[in-house]
């Protein structure tokens, strides 16, 4: 089994956000087996749904090792990927296709509720990522609303 | 002694369910109305536009009251000027008695300027005009009226303001003759703004984004020049200003005629929270019915009736404007606010804003509520 690091910052981070090492794991697992990964320089971006959740885990190899730079979860069904706007072309390269990935928009659902919000996708194979700010605040902000007014 | 009664705690209840509706999906009573009461709101309430856009508190709780008064929306907007930003730059601003603030001088005066011309940092923008503006008035909401509290990050249009700088002809003959130094500009004054969106969201933890387009619009550039120095600034603004903490609300205010650029904003960026509007197709309010097609599922649509029929108009007029627009997008997916095209113009009759909302009661209904 690969070896997993997380730093003390991160470490403490995961376990805000809910996400144990295993989920970690395996979303990296997932990553490395099915290349749905996105890369840039040394780091890797993976995620894998897990349940209800989908779990975000930025990492870079270390030899053997994997070494986790962060991590982030939501839990809503992310759906189709449109809008894909090819001038706006991002860092991040697609694991599958080796090319860069675009900004586009991708479709999230929860609690019956669909909206956009705004993704980086390959032009390619149409596999769409969310960063991190867009998760914890995007994201957070409407799992919130819609559960106060669907309740 | 606060310069508003507090407004009633049951009708901002009420007011705010009926806001959130549109972006949860489920209809509430009706249609809720915006008619962007910016100094028409001082006008109301016995003041000069002047007064409005000088006294922050004062101008902000006038909104507030015209809100309850007009059973409107539970936002209070204010804003110092259009031109924000822009003084930390260098323009100068002359106040009217009853009309925006215009510039008396710009900042730049030769096109070398733009190379001298220098960011301004997050520290000295804390101490310019537009953000300790801002603090003021959202300071004084915050403390007293906590229930209206949502911190606007105020861009306006990058390109708008950036073109204030030289003037609005030097700019338009720029974007022709030198459009890198064009560039040049709006990329200085958008990265100036958001050094204003970093301080107002370290002071509030968040803030909606306010942006959209004027210049960049179908009566003075082309579409290709719509996309370049439009679309372009207001995507890259409103990416930064998410990752700077602004938004997750975003309302985009297209100033103007798009006739011919309408449909290249949907490269612009849309989170779950995002308002659409669009001003005029020609002289005419833009149609709602195409807007609705195309961003429908994009944003939550407002409405746009004429400023000119809400200033000059007839209350039977406004009526049948907005009745019209509400029947067009009332089942538009994402929903649909009513309002005006523009801000609602300084003397703007009473009875014209009455009868924006009457339309909304009569038309504006859900059923089964
Ligand atoms: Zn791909």
């Amino acid at each position: 089994m690969v070896e997993i690091n997380l730093s003390a910052e991160v470490r403490k981070l995961a376990e805000e956000r809910g996400i144990p090492l295993e989920q970690v794991r395996e979303v990296v697992q997932h990553g490395e087996e099915t290349k749905e990964k996105l890369l840039l320089d040394d780091q890797t971006l993976a995620k894998k749904r897990i349940g209800t959740t989908t779990v975000y885990v930025v990492y870079r190899r270390a030899g053997e090792a994997i070494d986790v730079v962060t991590v982030y979860s939501h839990r809503m069904e992310e759906r189709e990927v449109s809008d894909f706007v090819p001038d706006d072309v991002q860092p991040w390269r697609c694991g599958r296709c080796n090319k860069n990935v675009v900004r586009a928009s991708m479709n999230v659902s929860y609690l019956g509720i669909t909206r956009q919000a705004p993704a980086m996708a390959c032009p390619d194979c149409g596999v769409g990522f969310f960063e991190e700010h867009i998760v914890n605040k995007t994201l957070c902000t409407a799992m919130c609303l819609f559960e106060k007014k669907r309740a | 002694m606060k310069f508003i009664v507090d407004p009633d705690p049951k009708w901002v209840e009420h007011a705010t369910k009926r806001f959130a509706a549109p972006f949860v999906g489920r209809p509430y009573d009706r249609i809720d109305v915006d008619p962007i009461l910016l100094s028409e709101a001082g006008y109301l309430a016995g003041f000069s536009a002047k007064e409005w856009y000088l006294n922050p508190k004062k101008g902000i709780a006038s909104v507030i009251a015209a809100h309850e008064a007009f059973d409107l929306i539970p936002v209070a907007h204010w804003w110092p000027t259009i031109h924000v930003w822009e003084q930390e730059l260098g323009n100068k601003l002359e106040w009217r008695e009853n009309q925006p603030p215009h510039i008396k001088e710009n900042a730049i005066k030769t096109p070398e300027d733009i190379d001298k011309l220098e960011v301004v940092s997050e520290e000295e923008i804390k101490k310019g005009p537009t953000y300790t503006s801002f603090v003021e008035a959202f300071d004084y909401v915050r403390d007293n009226y906590p229930n209206w509290f949502v911190p606007l990050y105020f861009a306006f249009h990058p390109e708008a303001n950036a073109s204030q700088l030289i003037g609005l002809e030097k700019f338009l003959v720029m974007t022709i003759r030198n459009p890198p130094l064009c560039h040049k500009l709006i990329q200085k004054f958008m990265e100036t703004s958001l050094n204003g969106c970093r301080a107002l969201v370290e002071r509030y933890g968040s803030a909606m984004i306010v942006t959209g387009s004027t210049v960049a619009g179908s009566d003075l550039l082309g579409p290709k020049q719509v996309k370049e120095f439009g679309v372009r600034y207001v995507s890259e603004l409103v990416k930064k200003a998410l990752k700077i903490g602004a938004g997750p609300q975003i309302w985009y205010h297209h100033c103007g005629n798009h006739a011919r650029d309408w449909e290249l904003w949907k490269d612009t960026i849309f989170t779950p929270f995002t308002v659409m509007q669009i001003g005029y197709e020609g002289r005419k309010p833009f149609p709602l019915e195409k807007l609705k097609q195309l961003y429908g599922r994009r944003a939550t649509l407002m409405g746009n009736v004429d400023t000119m029929v809400a200033y000059s108009g007839s209350p039977t007029q406004v009526y049948e404007m907005a009745k019209e627009q509400i029947l067009a997008a009332k089942d538009s997916p994402y929903g649909f606010i009513s309002g005006l095209a523009c801000e609602c113009p300084h003397g703007s009759p009473p009875a014209n804003i009455h009868a924006l909302v009457r339309a909304a009661r009569d038309f504006g209904k859900y059923e089964g509520d």
